[in-house]
């Protein structure tokens, strides 16, 4: 069995009988990976705190290809966002990303581009004033790499570019213009709504930090992000983490 | 055979392989030893109960701990599981009373505030009760509730400890990872 190392974050960590843990991970170099680590529970083991959910790992497993879970030998601590972990609200939104992430039917092909995203959504929430638009960016940035990438400049009837539109629609994956309104249904965006998440699309998560929006267009943008996700990405699930945030 | 393989295959950690062990395991056990067995795993369902205070496990009304006039009840322990309590009770080192929550909050998991017994730990903070201590576990679920039960009792202004994270008695310093180390180095003691 030939021994494989790569970067990893830990996506989700179920017990394993005495003291073991089967945990998913999403890897830089095989995509979506499940393991065992073995005495992982105990309180001497070699892991020790490495594999704590949304910890970002170095790791060395043990890769046999006609098994579907790999034992994992050795993992080391990159970064463990030690800000996240001191608040319920970040730890609930970064485990929103994580589990978007593990939703998806990403398989084992690694796609770096996606690791990088997941990554820099993560070390954003540790550090933004508002992790809450970090998760709205993530969501709308991730449409980009998964080729659903919303048109916000050009109107999906007359095919005109122009700054800011009155509805979207979202089979089409553009918005409709003022003329246009008429000749095209589409789910209604105030401007504000569509500011945001061109700003979402186009801008760094660090400059997320001075964005505000009104609570009636985060409303707005939250129904058409879920409604979006939910139209092109078949059998996509509700993030059970944003509803225990929205609970908080 | 087949329904008794399926059924030890739904118990959590146990596969259908090894279902299939213990089921011919069982068989060239004698009658009577697989009838207690029976019988244990049915009076689990018949007579044992949470405590209507702590929810620890009991076979009474309250658990031993509440029903006790020797316990400490100025200072209350909360932690996730039963078997939490058995391994503080273990040590001999505490006296108080306990507070089971019946898990930690989960957001991958869907497990909110509401699912755990945080309402009746709340109705227990009545004046008696001078410290209490947080012992869930030292994962991010456990310092996830730990966090949102700070919140809740801060307020209250009842002093609030959690135990400590660190170090285990035995292991090499060399070979802890660094959330293990800023741990210890931040409940380290004056000596």
């Amino acid at each position: 069995m030939p021994l494989k190392k790569t970067e990893a974050i830990v996506l989700k960590s179920l017990r394993q009988g005495e003291t073991s843990k089967i945990l998913t991970l999403y890897t830089r170099a095989f995509g979506k990976l499940t393991v065992i680590a073995k005495g992982a529970r105990s309180m001497r083991s070699k892991f020790g705190g490495s594999l704590e959910l949304l910890n970002y790992i170095s790791i060395v497993f043990y890769e046999k290809e006609t098994r579907e879970i790999q034992l994992l030998s050795q993992a080391d601590i990159v970064e463990f966002f030690a800000n996240i972990k001191l608040s319920v609200e970040k730890t609930a939104l970064a485990m929103a990303v994580c589990e978007l992430v593990n939703n998806l039917e990403i398989g084992i092909e690694p796609n770096p581009s996606l690791f990088k995203l997941h990554l820099e959504a993560l070390k954003a929430i540790n550090q933004n004033e508002n992790p809450m638009n970090v998760l709205r960016a993530f969501q709308v940035k991730l449409l980009n790499i998964l080729g659903i990438r919303p048109d916000f400049t050009t109107c999906s009837k007359c095919k005109n570019q122009k700054q800011g539109g009155v509805a979207f629609d979202i089979t089409q994956g553009s918005f409709i213009c003022e003329a246009c309104r008429k000749q095209a249904a589409g789910m209604i965006l105030s401007a504000d709504s569509f500011h945001a998440l061109r700003s979402f699309q186009r801008d760094s998560f660090a400059s997320l930090n001075g964005l505000l929006i009104s609570e009636p267009s985060c409303q707005q943008v939250d129904g058409f992000i879920a409604a979006y996700l939910k139209y092109h990405i078949e059998g996509l699930r509700d993030l059970k983490a944003v509803k225990f945030f929205k609970k908080l | 055979m087949e329904k008794a393989i399926s059924e030890l295959a739904k118990l959590p950690g146990i596969g259908r392989k090894s279902a299939q062990r213990l089921v011919f395991y069982l068989l060239k056990l004698p009658k009577y030893e697989v009838q207690q067995l029976a019988d244990a795993l049915y009076a689990i369902k018949e007579k044992v109960n949470f405590c209507t205070i702590c929810f620890n496990i009991t076979e009474t009304d309250l658990c031993h701990i509440c029903a006790s006039d020797k316990r400490d009840r100025t200072t209350l322990c909360v932690v996730e599981e039963a078997n939490d309590v058995l391994a503080l009770e273990k040590t001999g080192e505490y006296n108080g009373l306990f507070h089971v929550l019946g898990g930690a909050l989960s957001p991958l998991e869907g497990i909110g505030p509401n699912d755990l017994h945080i309402k009746e730990m709340m109705t227990r903070l009545n004046g008696t009760i001078q410290e209490i201590i947080i012992a869930t576990n030292p994962n991010t679920e456990g310092e996830a509730t730990s966090l949102y039960l700070e919140k809740l009792i801060k307020p209250l202004e009842i002093k609030l400890t959690r135990i400590a994270r660190g170090l285990p008695v035995g292991g090499d310093l060399e070979y802890a990872d660094e959330i293990t180390l800023t741990k210890a180095l931040e409940g380290r003691v004056v000596l």
